[in-house]
């Protein structure tokens, strides 16, 4: 059974996908389905001895292109629709213990024109209305499977966080008549209190209002929607500082620190302006030993409470990235 | 840093599912 059902609460889209409760969960490192397939060993999900990356669907998917039978009937108080969508794999190395922090500059190079790629063409399907990459990484942050690994979802809606960012967007753009993103990135360099690391054509930041311990942004110094729009040289400075502050969150712990990372480009389809790219990443660990837990306040009410200044973060984020 | 031209070849698993293999050869310098 799967499907997507409208909660009329928080007017957002819930996905249904029964048939996940049932995927694999961290098996050893000798049958797991994200290696090469070696000769005389089990069958994994790539059926070759070696690649660079790969991306396949996704054997558990929560959107599915067509998309299974719903197992229920909408209604006008339950609204409900089909989970139509796309949902994929990108194998980052056949390295079993590989991280993006150790992987090279140009390997994380390669990887973005995956990413740019995978974006062009999911978005361009019909019904696809918004395409999310991101990382889940570390068994704190939930993952099932420790080889190095993305997802991406191709959404037939456009997400609520996303959402409300574009809207953020708009209203700044109409009220002050520049971008939300770029007038961010201009704060943060004249107090320079928050930013981690930079080159030419990205910034990292603590932003002014995390959410999450170390929470950091990395926002693109051109004024651009998407993969799509950078240059190949500015495609190198994202990969280089990519690696700086994964490198530099794993020197800070001394461990490989569990993270989401969450890629936000414009929707698929239409036109926004307005909108920035960037990435988002949200480690949940407070300190070497505690987590950040999504507990009563941030769960029932929407209010995140840290326990760190942003400002005081950085400035150890900083110290770790050097 | 080196720039990497991408290709991909697109194949299908025995169950139906596609795969996507990249590989990236180095682009000649001007």
């Amino acid at each position: 059974m799967s499907e997507l059902r409208w909660n009329p609460q928080l007017m957002q889209w819930v996905i249904v996908a029964t048939h996940r409760q049932h995927r694999t969960f961290k098996p050893p490192k000798e049958f797991c389905p994200l290696c090469p397939t070696k000769p005389g060993a089990f069958p994994t999900e790539i059926p070759a001895e070696n690649y660079e990356i790969v991306v396949f669907e996704n054997k558990f998917p929560s959107l599915r292109t067509p998309p299974p039978e719903m197992g229920v009937q909408p209604s006008d108080l339950y609204p409900a629709a089909p989970a139509e969508g796309i949902c994929e794999v990108i194998c980052y190395s056949p390295d079993h213990y590989l991280t993006l922090g150790d992987a090279t500059a140009e390997h994380i190079y390669n990887l973005i024109q995956v990413w740019a790629d995978r974006y062009r063409e999911l978005g361009s399907k019909p019904g696809i209305e918004y395409v999310y990459i991101f990382e889940n990484r570390g068994d704190a942050v939930g993952v099932t499977l420790h080889h190095p690994h993305g997802q991406i979802y191709a959404f037939p809606f456009i997400p609520p966080v996303p959402k409300q960012e574009l809207e953020a967007a708009k209203q700044h753009k109409e009220k002050h008549g520049t971008c939300l993103y770029c007038d961010i990135l201009k704060q943060e360099k004249a107090d320079q209190v928050r930013i981690v690391c930079e080159n030419s054509s990205f910034a990292a930041f603590v932003p002014f209002y995390a959410r999450f311990p170390y929470e950091v942004h990395i926002f693109s110094k051109r004024h651009v929607g998407s993969l799509l729009d950078l240059t190949d040289d500015e495609a190198a400075d994202l990969a280089c500082i990519l690696k700086e502050l994964i490198t530099g969150y794993d020197r800070l712990f001394g461990f490989t620190l569990p993270y989401i990372m969450a890629l936000h480009q414009v929707p698929a389809k239409g036109d926004y302006p307005e909108y920035h790219l960037h990435f988002e990443f949200y480690p949940f660990n407070r300190t070497e030993t505690k987590l950040k837990y999504l507990a009563g306040v941030e769960s029932g009410a929407g209010t995140f409470i840290t326990d760190m200044s942003p400002e005081e973060q950085a400035e150890r984020l900083r110290g770790a990235v050097k | 840093m080196k720039k990497t031209k991408v290709q991909k070849a697109v194949k299908k698993k025995e169950d139906g599912r596609y795969i996507i293999f990249y590989t990236f050869t180095k682009k000649k310098e001007n």
